[in-house]
């Protein structure tokens, strides 16, 4: 086991330093996160694994700008993430983050394509091109040809996809994926874990939360949390693929 | 333990518990504060009249002798009888002349009919004072212990003391009437110029009789009055029982009341909805109550209880100061109509009603939702996400999705809009309601105007003099030549008349203040050019015809369509005679039975009734009011007495005002109806904006900035404004329409198919403030909503 690995002077992408957060309860002050030293390169696809309570919510949410730390610095494309005010952060995050949820969070009332045009329309890019885009970037993740239905005329999996691709839509060079398959099949979380790890492959560094046991065989890096913590930083399968490629 | 849980879950919801409290409390108070005042001012509107023992029906005669009166109070079913006179005179209100009723009694002490109470000051007036009705007070600017200056048909201006201030409670407002009411002795009313004579013998008929019985027996005691050889004109009788304004109090408040029980209903599916979000949230938790042990009984009885229990609590709020308002409201009604509100307890049946629709409303309206949750299997509960969508699978939803075009933003807020429908209609019935009301109200109001406006341009005087008594033509003539202030002018016949149906003079539907009813006979110039009506049918007058007679179409209703050739029958003066129907014209504010001067004069001889109408010199200094006083002056060096000068505009502003009561009211019902609608649409927004407190986390997560998020939710309630607005439109245009017909019914003639822009406009623009400032608040908290904690809600 290797804690905090290093970069290999690859660039960072995110660098978080002393991160902590401690949360006020009626119970007394409960520390999530405490002294997270992390750095995340281009290209990386990074799992977060714990145990429930373990922080990897709380990993995620500051990671995102979702939550603000009580103590640390985060940054991301060497861009502060602290110190910024609630629409900052929303535009921020629309532009550099795309975020998928457990349970997919597709807004009801808009169509598929809606769904994936909905960050661009937010954040003003790719005017007069938003439509083509987001039938691109589903035809990406394999569900083209469901952009005009709404989002409960879809299965689980066709909305997880969709999700991606929404999450994909400004080309944010960090995803992050809050238990992606949690409510998936085997079979399809196969398909979306395998997407993942081509997003990867193509330069975004994907970061997800994940109960998924064997996670380790696809990712370059898994952290396992423990009480706030990171426990071990080890490199997965997909990474000492890479390395073994590299050194032949 | 379970109402423990439950008394827990409302405390940590107390935002909801308090939003459904507060939906159900206003609208419990709106339906306790209009169901009191309804209660209230119905009785009390009956108790006020009755109290005055109102005449069954008043015989007009030359002069009531004693004789008459005697075989009046022994004549067979007749309790009682009283001579009296309503006089119409004349008032000077700021230097110009205002019509005034002068009742004219025998004994104020011993009088037991139409009775009138004193409010302050003498009681009987001395001789030579005059007692003034509270309203007419204010509106001639006269109090006690002023004086007032008064002209009768035959005298000269007098100055009179006003010795004290009664309470009519009988007559309209005399605001709405323009109208003072004077209270005199005979004495005092002979000493102004007028024969001391009384001209009604009122009579009340024993028992409690029907519409029918009074007529009849009215109808017999003129015959036999007549029978004795007494001289009797017009037989009057007024709906039994009921105050002049009876119906148009009752009617309001019901149009309230109703606007009230919306509320109601409006606040029922409010709190439904609330509960059903909540249920939505607790579903989890049901199942495991019922995974150790809960029945869906229990569980349907405890969400049930809840609600009994926020009902009683909004009721023990609302109930207290709904009745408090009710007395308020009361009072506003009765100085308004004029009558004494002389006890404000509410009718036990009101708290009845009231506590039934106050608990029993919301428990009705969330039962489904209710039985629904309470009856989910464990299995499901436990796997439940919290609140779903399923929007897309109906066709409409299809439809919606085909809308492109817009921003997302936008796409949202209209798509948004129609997510919970039944929300929506309940929103959209009370404004677009609102609208309709306010959009027909206004546009009924201009085709008036244009109705109105009728009046300027086919009459083509400046005013009209009526004079009193039997004044001959010639004397009217050389008066008028001796102002020189006339450019031009033409002298005709009137007198009041009624319709003979086999050979018996018709009772007159009116009340004895000389109100609606009347029904005149003129005897028009055949060749006049200050009168130019519309023919409808048939032909105007010739100057050959000798017994025919050309109706307005108002008239001509009350004939039930006589066709033209008809015969008609009317009584003037008591004496019947036959005319032709040769003719209706259109005809809006006076008329009546158009017939040839020559036959009029025929027919009436040297006691008929005249009239002069007048276009005024416009080059005289001093202009019309110059003009007016040197006519006066002319009248009364000749000593023809005025009963009545209404210049043309007067008219014309009279009828203009007749139509604003009731358009002020259902302008006022539109308003209420808005703001009810207003307050609905705050609350489901507030409930729609919880409900999607996840959506609005996910849309900051991408991206949504906290303008972006206001703008979405603010445009979810400008879409349900203009939609209502839009409806409200396509419902006023039959409404208008109808109204229209109404018109046709009341005048004989259809109001004008007009649609008021300006009111559309108003409109549009008041519904999407209130839709403005409805979605304002929910709009600036779901902008403020942390996406950590809305992305974390169930």
């Amino acid at each position: 086991m290797q804690a905090n690995r290093t970069l290999k002077g690859r660039d960072a992408l995110i660098a978080m330093t002393g991160l902590g957060k401690t949360y006020e309860t009626p119970a007394g002050a409960f520390v999530a996160l405490s002294g997270i030293d992390l750095a995340l390169a281009r290209g990386d696809f990074v799992a977060v694994v714990g145990k429930s309570g373990s922080g990897k919510s709380t990993l995620i949410n500051l990671l995102t700008g979702i939550d603000r730390p009580s103590a640390g610095t985060i940054m991301v494309a060497n861009e502060p993430v602290t110190g910024k005010n609630e629409s900052q952060l929303a535009a921020w995050r629309g532009k550099n983050v795309g975020i998928v949820f457990q349970f997919f969070q597709l807004l009801p009332t808009l169509t598929i394509a809606e769904n994936v045009m909905l960050p661009m329309d937010l954040c003003g890019t790719y005017p007069g091109k938003r439509r083509q885009r987001a039938l691109e970037l589903l035809g990406r993740v394999g569900i083209a040809e469901q952009a005009d239905k709404f989002p409960a005329a879809l299965s689980g999996g066709q909305q997880q996809r969709a999700a991606i691709a929404r999450a994909l839509a400004n080309d944010p060079p960090l995803l992050v994926a809050d238990e992606p398959t949690g409510n998936l099949d085997s079979r399809t979380s196969d398909a979306i874990l395998t997407l993942f790890s081509e997003l990867a492959t193509q330069g975004t560094t994907v970061v997800i939360v994940t109960h998924e046991r064997d996670i380790e065989r696809i990712v370059d890096r898994t952290i396992v949390l423990a009480d706030g913590r990171i426990e071990s930083d080890t490199a997965g399968s997909r990474a000492r693929a890479v390395q073994d490629l590299a050194a032949e | 333990m379970r109402w423990t849980k439950l008394l827990r879950d409302v405390s940590a919801e107390s935002g909801r518990a308090l939003i459904m409290l507060a939906a159900i409390a206003f609208a419990l108070f709106a339906v306790t504060a209009m169901l009191s005042a309804y209660g209230i001012v119905t009785r009390e509107v009956s108790v006020n009249y009755l109290s005055t023992n109102p005449a069954s029906a008043t015989i007009d005669v030359e002069a009531v002798t004693p004789e008459m009166l005697q075989l009046a109070k022994t004549f067979p079913g007749i309790t009682d009888a009283e001579p009296r006179s309503v006089i119409e005179a004349r008032v000077e209100v700021g230097g110009e002349w205002m019509r005034m009723l002068l009742f004219v009694v025998d004994d104020f002490e011993t009088m037991r009919l139409n009775l009138f109470r004193p409010v302050s000051g003498a009681w009987p007036p001395p001789e030579g004072t005059i007692l003034i009705e509270r309203m007419a007070a204010a509106l001639i600017g006269a109090g006690e212990g002023g004086t007032v200056t008064i002209k009768t048909p035959n005298g000269a201006p007098t100055e009179v003391p006003v010795s004290g201030i009664v309470h009519d409670t009988t007559l309209a407002p005399a605001w709405q009437e323009q109208s003072g009411y004077g209270y005199l002795t005979m004495k005092t009313y002979a000493a102004l110029g007028e024969t001391p004579a009384f001209e009604e013998l009122r009579i009340l008929v024993g028992g409690n009789p029907g519409q029918a019985q009074v007529d009849a027996k009215a109808l017999e005691l003129a015959d036999a009055l007549r029978a004795q050889g007494f001289d009797v004109h017009d037989v009057k009788v007024p709906p039994v029982g009921q105050h002049p304004h009876q119906g148009q109090i009752g009617s309001a408040l019901l149009m309230f009341l109703s606007l009230a029980v919306m509320a109601l209903v409006l606040a029922a599916i409010l709190v439904a909805a609330v509960l059903a979000a909540t249920l939505a949230r607790q579903v989890r938790e049901i199942g495991v109550m019922k995974a150790i042990g809960a029945r869906s009984g229990q569980i349907a009885v405890t969400y049930v209880g809840a609600l009994l229990a926020l009902g009683a609590i909004a009721l023990v709020v609302s109930v207290p100061l709904g009745v408090l308002a009710a007395g308020a409201l009361s009072n506003v009604m009765a100085d308004t109509m004029n009558f004494t509100v002389t006890n404000y307890a509410v009718p036990l049946w009101v708290y009845g009603v009231v506590i039934a629709a106050g608990l029993l409303m919301p428990v009705i309206a969330a039962l489904p939702a209710i039985v629904r949750a309470s009856r989910i299997t464990v299995r499901e509960a436990l796997s439940s996400t919290g609140v779903t969508s399923s929007f897309g699978s109906g066709l409409f939803d299809k439809a919606l999705g085909a809308l492109r075009g817009l921003g997302v933003t936008w796409l949202l807020a209209g798509r948004n809009t129609f997510r919970r429908r039944g929300r929506l209609l309940l929103s959209l019935a009370l404004l677009a309601t609102g609208g309709a009301l306010f959009v027909t109200a206004l546009s009924a109001r201009e085709g008036w105007r244009e109705i109105a406006a009728s009046v300027l341009t086919n009459k083509h005087y400046d005013v009209e003099f009526r004079f009193a008594g039997q004044v001959g033509e010639d004397r009217i003539t050389a008066a008028l030549e001796q102002s020189g202030a006339t450019e031009r002018y033409e002298v005709w016949g009137v007198e009041q008349t009624s319709s003979v149906t086999e050979g018996r003079q018709d009772v007159m539907r009116t009340y004895p203040d000389r109100g609606h009813g009347s029904f005149a006979i003129l005897g028009a110039p055949p060749a006049t050019d200050l009168v130019t009506l519309p023919v409808i049918e048939g032909r105007w007058l010739t100057a050959d015809d000798t017994d025919a007679l050309v109706l307005t179409q108002q008239n001509h209703r009350q004939t039930s369509g006589l066709e033209i050739g008809g015969k008609v029958v009317l009584s003037v003066a008591g004496q019947p005679q036959t005319w032709t129907l040769v003719g209706v014209v259109q005809e809006i504010g006076g008329g009546g039975a158009y017939v040839n001067k020559a036959s009029y004069d025929r027919l009436a001889g040297a006691d008929a009734g005249r009239m002069a109408r007048i276009v005024l010199r416009s080059d005289l200094a001093g202009g019309r009011e110059a003009a007016l006083a040197a006519i006066e002056a002319a009248f009364a060096a000749a000593g023809i007495g005025i009963e009545r000068a209404v210049p043309l505009d007067t008219l014309y502003l009279a009828l203009v005002g007749h139509v604003e009561v009731p358009v002020s009211m259902l302008v006022s019902a539109s308003v209420l109806l808005a703001l009810i609608g207003g307050l609905g649409l705050a609350s489901m927004m507030t409930v729609n904006v919880v409900e999607r407190t996840r959506e609005i986390g996910v849309m900051k997560a991408v991206g949504a900035l906290p303008g972006t998020v206001v703008m979405m939710i603010v445009g979810e309630g400008l879409f349900t404004a203009v939609l209502s607005w839009i409806v409200a439109l396509v419902v006023a245009l039959p409404l208008i329409a109808g109204i229209g017909q109404f018109g046709a019914a009341m005048f004989g003639t259809p109001l004008p198919f007009v649609v008021s822009i300006p009111a559309l406009a108003i409109w549009f623009g008041l519904v999407t403030t209130i839709a403005l400032v409805a979605s304002a608040a929910p709009a600036f908290r779901a902008s403020r909503l942390v996406v950590r904690e809305a992305l974390a809600y169930t």
